[in-house]
């Protein structure tokens, strides 16, 4: 076996350098990510995501989730809410739920926010919605169904929306170098838990199911301006 | 003084003489009182009672009557309800809205709009501020009047002097009721790919909306149709300015419009039409038609041609394919064959004087000798006198029925050296075939050679086996054209004829001649003089089988057609030539004792050896009648037609 010893050992080291030779072309491949161009245009090495992918992901998912709300509230309206009640809206009423601060609504005063603002208010409004949709998702199950495809969109909604979470607080650490630590969703809706009667619920959750189409639009309408901001700083003012 | 009665009398100071009645109800003068009767007072107290209990209901009702009468004559009724058409913002900045009246009543009626926003306080009910810039019977909320994202309650109130109405109210919110102006500066230029035209259509977006900060994205959509076509072509373009248009008519005026919708919103309305025409172009489409046209005659000119060979196919046939005549020996009666009367035949042939059997030996007999190298000589021995043979060569001769047809001519030269007493044919071979194989007939002596050559296409080898015969291929042929000698030379030999007559007939054919040579053995072929060429029409071609050690040609006719041998026929014969006359023909002899005709081997390289007692001057070889040679018989002089010996093998 002595004798056998350099032998195997030779071979081992003739299997190694095979590998090596073998696998230095794909060096690169197999360990780094992406090659990444920074702003002169040269090859760097990146390990995350630029600034202007990561605004159009969000962005993309801000309007993809706008896009399912929309088509959930109109298939809860027609299957749901009865013709008398589509004036109401229960809008005058005023369910949606109020902010921890009032975001303006109109274009001047939007243009005003600083871009720390808006994307303070983006993230907090995607925390706030997430707990409700989840209970949605709740009180949807009471339905026939029928419900099953709002159930679906909802469900999907509410992941979107945790992804999407996730993309504005990166954004928040690349375009404000803030560190922010995931935010405890709080228990906020406890006035929920009684069963209600069919009519309120109905009518509850179509008013979730529009405020939270108000408030994706919302988002989106931040995001955009916020890449704009962020591509071409002077012709975003300019209207 | 007045009685007291009913009625309290106070007594007048002023009126001595008179009482006044003073009740309760009423107070009649005493002085009327006296002066009138007391009946007649009376009287018009209870009337007057009368009156007022009847008069006060149907008076009302008589004035409420006339009063209701005179107010419609004259027209006038409170407004009818208004309807809220729509509310619309060009921009997400600003929105107006739109009302229908209703009917007016005949009054004069203003609007006006209220609307609560929501978040607010609901006793909050805020006016229309602008009445005017939006046209008639609407209402415009400019910038500061406008917050998305909340709802507005509007509704429209019609009022006039008689009366207000409002209509149902209408909820808005602003984010969701954007539908922008039309796209502008609409521009379409011609470019061309490849030589094909494309549409290239610019615009910019209404210039109220703001695309550029974000605040609102467009989709758009063109449209064009030609000028006179009946249907718009419609194409989406998502959120670029510009779009290619491809598949233009050229030639025609193309109508273009565009729209814009945003995100989530109403399209806006088609732009104004921009026109642009397509000039004329050779369109690559038309080669492909001109390919069609050419492909189409093609097609109809061979259809033509089949059509016209289907009909006069006979005719082409025989055109292209001249029949190959049958078998025709001039002066040589095939009946005579079938009546089986040999003499006839043989005198027939011209065959007079045949020399009848006798030994080999007294023959001067030329052999040719073949070798089977490539120096293989065919070596004409002219020992022998009495072979006979006729071989005959109708190479100068050939008419038109020689069935040679594609066969390539070979000729067949055999010169017989003059002088020598031994000539040798040789009969250089190619071993590797394909090239020619020549016969060369060589003189000892002299050094003579006799010539064949010939060029097969698929030569033989010529094999050095020792029992195996080569036989060559039915595409190459020798044709025996020409045999002839110098005539002096052989003349005192034994003539030996090679004559070779065809005894089938196939149009392609050749009678091949073949040299075979065993390994030790030498197939000889002598001709001596000159072989006359006997008014035959056809060229027939034998082989020579073998060349025993007797120095004796062994002929073997050969014919193609491997199919028609009649099994019991399949064998050599084997003959010895015994002189040639004429310079043409080659006679052979004939064996009596040969055993060639119990052979029946078959194979194309198969040779038989029948055993040949052919010794010099002997005539040998035997033929067997053949059914498929027509019964030819052999006369007992030797004399074969060779014709008889043409077997297929």
């Amino acid at each position: 076996m002595s004798e056998a010893y350099p032998g195997l050992v030779l071979l081992l080291v003739l299997q190694v350098c095979a590998w090596v030779l073998l696998l230095w072309r794909c060096w690169g491949v197999l360990g780094y990510p992406l090659d990444c161009k920074d702003e002169q245009g040269s090859i760097i090495s990146c390990t995350s995501i630029s600034l202007e992918k990561l605004l159009d992901r969000v962005i993309q998912h801000a309007e993809l989730i706008y896009h399912v709300s929309e088509e959930s509230c109109t298939l809860f309206e027609e299957m749901f809410v009865p013709v008398s009640m589509h004036t109401q809206q229960n809008r005058a009423r005023n369910t949606c739920i109020t902010k921890a601060f009032p975001i303006p609504g109109s274009k001047s005063e939007i243009q005003k926010i600083s871009d720390k603002w808006l994307l303070h208010s983006v993230l907090m409004l995607v925390q706030s919605w997430i707990e409700p949709l989840v209970y949605l998702q709740k009180t949807l199950d009471r339905y026939d169904d029928a419900a099953d495809t709002i159930l679906n969109k909802t469900k999907w909604v509410t992941n979107k929306l945790s992804s999407l979470e996730q993309g504005i607080v990166e954004l928040i650490r690349k375009m404000l170098d803030e560190g922010l630590l995931a935010v405890e969703h709080q228990q906020t809706l406890t006035r929920f838990d009684a069963q209600p009667e069919v009519v309120e619920s109905i009518l509850r959750d179509y008013a979730v199911l529009t405020c939270f189409k108000k408030d994706a639009h919302k988002m989106e309408v931040f995001l955009k301006l916020l890449k704009c901001r962020h591509t071409d700083k002077m012709s975003c003012y300019i209207s | 003084m007045c009685k007291k009665g009913k009625h309290t009398w106070k007594p007048n100071p002023q009126h001595m003489g008179g009482c006044r009645w003073f009740t309760k109800d009423s107070l009649v003068s005493f002085s009327e009182a006296f002066s009138s009767k007391p009946s007649v007072l009376e009287k018009s107290l209870k009337r007057a009672e009368r009156m007022k209990e009847a008069c006060g209901a149907k008076c009302v009702l008589f004035l409420l009557f006339v009063l209701t009468w005179l107010v419609e004559n004259a027209g006038h009724t409170s407004p009818g309800k208004p309807v809220l058409l729509r509310c619309r913002s060009p921009e997400k900045e600003t929105f107006a809205c739109w009302w229908q009246p209703g009917s007016d009543g005949g009054l004069s009626t203003n609007y006006s709009l209220y609307y609560t926003m929501e978040g607010s306080r609901e006793d909050a009910v805020h006016e229309c501020p602008d009445y005017k810039t939006a046209g008639l019977n609407s209402c415009y909320f400019n910038k500061t009047y406008t917050s998305l994202w909340i709802t507005y309650t509007i509704s429209v109130v019609a009022q006039n002097a008689l009366g207000n109405k409002s209509s149902d109210p209408m909820f808005v919110d602003v984010a969701y009721i954007v539908q922008p102006h039309k796209p502008e500066n609409i521009s379409a230029e011609l470019r061309t790919q490849d030589q094909k035209p494309y549409l290239m259509v610019k615009w910019d977006p209404p210039h109220k909306a703001d695309t550029k900060s974000g605040w609102i994205t467009l989709q758009y959509e063109i449209r064009l149709k030609p000028e006179k076509g009946a249907e718009w072509e419609s194409h989406y373009a998502g959120q670029q300015k510009q779009f290619n248009v491809f598949s233009l008519h050229p030639g025609e005026v193309y109508l273009v419009q565009v729209r814009c919708k945003p995100d989530h919103g109403f399209w806006s309305e088609w732009s104004s039409t921009t026109y642009i025409e397509i000039p004329d172009y050779f369109r690559p489409r038309d080669t492909s038609v001109w390919i069609l046209i050419a492909v189409l005659l093609s097609v109809c000119i061979f259809l033509i041609l089949a059509w016209t060979v289907a009909i006069k196919c006979n005719r082409i046939k025989s055109y292209l394919l001249p029949p190959v005549p049958g078998p025709k020996i001039i002066g040589f009666d095939t009946q005579l064959l079938k009546s089986g009367k040999s003499e006839d035949l043989l005198n027939a042939l011209g065959c007079q004087g045949f020399p009848p059997t006798s030994d080999c030996e007294d023959l001067m007999v030329e052999f040719l000798e073949v070798d089977d190298s490539d120096e293989q000589k065919l070596v004409m021995n002219e020992g022998e006198d009495d072979l006979e043979g006729r071989v005959k060569s109708s190479g100068n001769d050939v008419d038109k029925d020689s069935g040679r047809g594609s066969c390539d001519s070979h000729t067949l030269l055999l010169e017989v050296s003059n002088s020598s007493t031994k000539t040798y044919a040789q009969v250089g071979g190619n071993s590797n075939n394909k090239g020619s194989v020549k016969l060369s007939r060589k003189s000892s002596t002299n050094g003579k050679l006799l010539s064949f050559e010939t060029a097969g296409e698929k030569t033989n080898t010529w094999p050095t086996a020792n029992s195996s015969f080569l036989l060559a291929r039915q595409s190459s042929c020798y044709n025996i054209s020409k045999i002839h000698r110098e005539a002096s030379s052989l003349a005192n030999k034994a003539d030996m004829y090679g004559n070779i007559s065809s005894a089938q007939s196939k149009s392609k054919e050749c009678r091949e001649l073949h040299s075979t040579v065993s390994g030790d053995q030498k197939t000889w072929f002598a001709s001596k003089k000159h072989i006359p060429l006997l008014p035959f029409k056809s060229v027939e071609y034998v082989e020579v089988q073998k060349l025993n050690q007797q120095s004796m040609l062994i002929l073997k006719p050969k014919t193609e057609g491997h199919k028609s041998v009649p099994p019991e026929f399949i064998g050599q014969e084997y003959t010895k030539v015994s002189g040639v006359v004429s310079d043409r023909v080659l006679l052979l002899l004939r064996d009596t004792g040969a055993q060639g005709s119990s052979n029946t081997q078959e194979g194309e390289n198969q040779a038989v050896h029948p055993s040949l007692q052919c010794q010099v001057g002997k005539m040998v070889g035997t033929f067997p009648a053949s059914p498929a040679l027509e019964g030819m018989q052999l006369a007992a002089s030797g004399y074969v037609d060779t014709a008889a010996l043409l077997q297929s093998f």
